[in-house]
């Protein structure tokens, strides 16, 4: 033993030394934790659909797959967009979009960029199932307009779909992310050319 | 059977742990107050490197695995997937090819240590034999790891091994099919390999891991003078002598072991990961292909020297068991040192001219069985006709038959010649150097 | 005897064991005389990735490889788009080759295989005159086709013989045409082996183009009968580009191939860097750490 153990000096030492160390650590364990995000096949999967519009009937909807979801595109003739315009704020529980999700560039009555084209994702707010079509007005009740009911818990959408009051489901049906070009509609960027 | 420790801690929430679960007294036993000798010199860092590689083989493989697809279709794609697609995949991949490698660079110095001081001489037997264990385990764990690329050189390097099963009489096609699971090599057999690498094998070796270090502390190491430290006790503390405390003495000493490693290990990863064709081999970047045999089918480095031993043996009756035989004997017959070694001393620093010329021609013919099974058979040559006896004119043959007897005779002839060794006194107290 | 010196002792005898050499080829002997191009060099890689497009991918997939990822030869999305892709495809695709693999194997006997990694599959080139690179193989093989009306698709190659690939980059290079000599002792102007082999392998070394040496041994009559063959192209008609100017072109080529094989090595090389400086400094805290608490020892 070469004289009495300097314990302050040792930590000097055991600090000066543990900044490298937590370096070499954190050096070897980030590349692990990056690794985990989602890859370059991914990402291409995940990359923007292109849809052509130009054969798409007034009162048609498309199913689209986008990112492993389906994307409704639709048509919607005038007589729906009164119908859903005309429906009071007080059987909505969500009537300006307020607590939804849709892009900025959309219009905040028909939640689309045009009034006729609505580009909506097909997932139930609620719990995440996919809403059945129920266009005709009276399918389901007598003050029904039209538009989508889930059957998994009874959440009801309108055409613009807005969630009706008594559903479940929380929130509107979420507006992607989209750009019309020409006959081409384009989910998964915006209008604004940010990438989902 | 362990006395039970008043708890080092003063933090409650340590206090509750240590009512309930030895963690006071697993960190004194194996760590605070286990006196180790002070003369460790470099051939001791080993021990501790190769748990490092261990935990670091472990941890890459579990990466690994979330993105590697063990189907005969879908295997090498899968590899090349985990390099350009997965964010740092690349980087994962390479330092999972290259821990193997050092792996084995670490295990081997690691046992060289052993053979050098004796550490396998009594009371420490059992510490080698679990040891052994843990190194056929190794290389089992590798075999089964290298099939998994599904390259030129996974398909036909596994054809080739599973086929020296095939050599065994009377058992030996039905055996190897059976641990195939088809007729050749196949998506079948890639699924069960996958298993045994990545979870079969990782939970036995770690049990035996822990067993090798327990079996140490149970005994105390050995040091490089080969003397007992225990013979020598402070009369008060109990403390030998020569020991001091494993941490914080010997932590601190590995780390810069450990540094040091990963230094080397760095320079391999981020600029030669092929090694020259050595680490990552370039037949494998050909997708594994059943009608098409590689020219030179060799195993990787570090099964080389057995391979040598398997291909200078000639077959006996037509059959290439003999060679099987030899090769397994090669790799068994550590097993015995134990009981060969009848020297007077266990370190090779007080064994005589004798006992270090056997162990030195040992060491040569290891490396250079090594060197030459990554080569050709062709590669020095031939004799003339004359040579043919025995069924070869190769001088790499000749040449690898020679240095397969020096390699047993380091073993068969060491009862005697450790006896006869004239060995120095040992000390009473170990030297620091 | 002290540890160092047994240490240096094993370390002689394992060298002195190791006889010298010399490697029996199991084929002929190539030469191979060309420039390199250098990975770093950017237009060096675009010039390769616009031949590969233009004329490998007619048969050759890149499986592995995404388009987009050719931003790392400093391309923008437009310009890989224009310049490197088919129409149809979509810049996060990996470049597969439109050929169906079926009717490749009916038209060529084999599959085309797919290129992505086909740089790094060659191991360290045992050829005359290279630098040694394993890609020298590959620029090698790339310069060795040469006219042969025997064969089905009308081509041969120095490097692999009988290989069912046709010199796409004939309007490039020209077409050449294979001189083969052989040397035996005849004994007129060779009386032995030996001057057969010196007047062969003579020849072999003075050639300016793409040669091969080969030693065929024949028993006849119980004797054996040594013939030295000496193959070099010559150049018939020209193409498009000079023979520098080809050379240049399959430096590129092979460089992007080199490239594709593993598009992380730049980075990978630029981490490393950064690891060992971190690891020095590491080291220096680590030495400093144990040297501090060894004080108590002794």
């Amino acid at each position: 033993m070469s004289g009495p153990v300097n314990k302050s000096r040792r930590n000097t030492v055991i600090a000066v030394a543990a900044v490298p160390g937590a370096l070499t650590g954190a050096a070897i364990v980030a590349p692990l934790v990056a690794s985990l995000a989602p890859s370059e096949r991914a990402k291409a999967a995940g990359a923007p659909v292109q849809v052509d519009i130009s054969d798409l009937k007034p009162g048609e909807k498309l199913n689209v797959e986008w990112r492993g979801k389906v994307v409704w595109v639709m048509k919607r003739t005038p007589e729906q967009i009164a119908a859903f315009e005309a429906i009071p704020a007080s059987q909505l529980t969500d009537a300006t979009s307020k607590k939804s999700i849709q892009p900025d560039y959309v219009s905040a009555k028909t939640r689309s960029i045009t009034p006729e084209l609505m580009v909506m994702l097909g997932v139930c707010t609620h719990l995440g199932c996919s809403p059945t079509a129920k266009f005709t007005p009276g399918e389901i009740g007598n003050d029904w307009p039209g538009g989508f009911y889930c059957p998994c818990h009874g959440s009801k959408f309108d055409l613009a779909g807005r969630v009706f009051t008594g559903s479940p489901a929380p929130t509107n049906l979420t507006i992607p992310p989209y750009k019309v070009d020409g006959t081409t509609v384009v989910i998964g960027v915006g209008q604004d050319g940010k990438e989902a | 059977m362990a006395t039970k420790h008043a708890s080092m801690f003063t933090n409650p929430l340590l206090k509750w742990v240590d009512d309930r679960f030895p963690l006071t007294g697993m960190i004194k036993e194996h760590l605070t107050e286990y006196y180790a000798p002070k003369n460790f010199n470099f051939w001791y860092y080993f021990g501790s490197l190769a748990l490092l590689v261990l935990v670091l083989q472990i941890v890459t493989g579990i990466f690994l695995t979330m993105n590697y697809k063990p189907d005969a279709a879908y295997a090498f794609g899968s590899v090349e997937y985990i390099m350009r697609d997965v964010d740092y995949g690349w980087l994962i991949r390479y330092m999972h090819s290259t821990g193997a490698s050092m792996f084995f660079i670490v295990v081997y110095l690691h046992m060289c240590r052993g053979l050098m001081y004796g550490s396998y001489r009594k009371p420490r037997e059992l510490l080698w034999i679990f040891g052994m264990l843990i190194y056929l385990c190794l290389m089992a764990e590798a075999f089964f790891g290298y099939l998994l690329p599904w390259g030129q050189m996974s398909f036909w390097g596994a054809q080739v091994i599973v086929n020296i099963f095939s050599a065994i009489p009377f058992v030996g096609p039905d055996l190897a099919v059976w641990i195939r699971g088809d007729y050749s090599i196949g998506d079948a057999t890639l699924n069960r390999f996958f298993a045994f690498h990545v979870i079969a094998l990782p939970l036995v070796l770690i049990g035996l891991v822990a067993a090798h270090i327990l079996a140490l502390h149970e005994v105390g190491s050995n040091n490089p003078d080969g003397i007992e430290i225990k013979k020598n006790k402070d009369p008060k503390t109990g403390i030998p002598l020569d020991g001091i405390a494993f941490h914080p003495y010997y932590t601190v000493k590995d780390i810069v072991g450990v540094v040091v490693f990963l230094m080397i290990f760095t320079i391999i990863v981020f600029f030669l990961p092929d090694m020259g064709g050595y680490f990552l081999e370039a037949n494998n970047f050909i997708p594994a292909d059943p009608l098409k045999t590689p020219a030179h089918i060799a195993p990787v480095w570090y099964f080389t020297p057995y391979y040598s031993i398997l291909r200078a043996i000639p077959p006996l009756f037509g059959s290439q068991f003999p060679g099987v035989i030899g090769m397994g004997l090669a790799t068994m017959i550590f097993f015995a040192l134990p009981w060969l070694d009848r020297g007077a001393v266990k370190s090779i620093r007080y064994r005589g001219t004798l006992y270090k010329s056997f162990f030195a021609m040992f060491i040569v013919c290891f490396i250079v069985l090594g060197y030459l099974g990554v080569k050709p058979t062709s590669v020095w040559g031939q004799f003339g006709d004359w040579a043919s006896i025995l069924d070869t004119k190769e001088r790499a043959t000749w040449v690898a038959r020679i240095l397969t007897i020096g390699y047993f005779a380091f073993f068969f002839l060491m009862p005697w010649y450790t006896k006869a060794d004239k060995t120095k006194p040992e000390p009473a107290r170990v030297t620091m150097h | 005897m002290k540890m160092k010196t047994l240490i240096s002792a094993l370390i002689f005898s394992v060298a002195a064991s190791i006889p010298a050499i010399a490697l029996a080829s199991d084929g002929p002997e190539v030469k191979f005389v060309g420039p390199k191009a250098d990975r770093t060099d950017i237009q060096s890689l675009q010039r390769g990735a616009r031949l590969f497009v233009n004329y490998c991918m007619g048969c050759h997939s890149a499986q592995y490889m995404r388009y987009n990822r050719l931003s790392d030869l400093q391309l923008s999305d437009d310009q890989i788009k224009q310049n490197l892709m088919f129409t149809g495809d979509k810049l996060g695709d990996t470049m597969k080759s439109a050929m169906n693999p079926k009717d490749a194997k009916e038209w060529f006997g084999a599959a085309p295989p797919d290129l992505s990694v086909m740089a790094r599959s060659y191991s360290s080139a045992s050829i005359t005159g290279s630098s040694d690179a394993p890609t020298d193989v590959l620029a090698a093989y790339l310069r060795g086709f040469y006219r042969d009306d025997k064969r089905d698709t009308g081509w041969n190659n120095l490097v692999s013989p009988n290989i069912g690939m046709p010199h796409v980059l004939h309007e490039l290079s020209g077409t050449n045409k294979l001189v083969e000599t052989h040397y035996k002792a005849d004994g007129n102007e060779l009386k032995t082996d030996h001057e057969a082999e010196a007047k062969a392998k003579g020849e072999f070394i003075a050639a300016q183009t793409m040669s091969s040496f080969e030693h065929h041994a024949d028993k006849k009559d119980g004797k054996i009968e040594n013939t030295y063959i000496v193959r070099t192209l010559v150049n018939e008609t020209p193409g498009k580009l000079s023979s520098v100017q080809y050379d240049i072109a399959i430096a590129d080529l092979v460089n992007f191939m080199d490239y594709v094989a593993e598009p992380n090595k730049a980075k990978r090389i630029q981490i490393g860097i950064m690891m060992l400086f971190l690891l020095a400094f590491l080291l220096g805290a680590a030495i400093w750490l144990k040297k501090e608490f060894w004080k108590d020892v002794h």
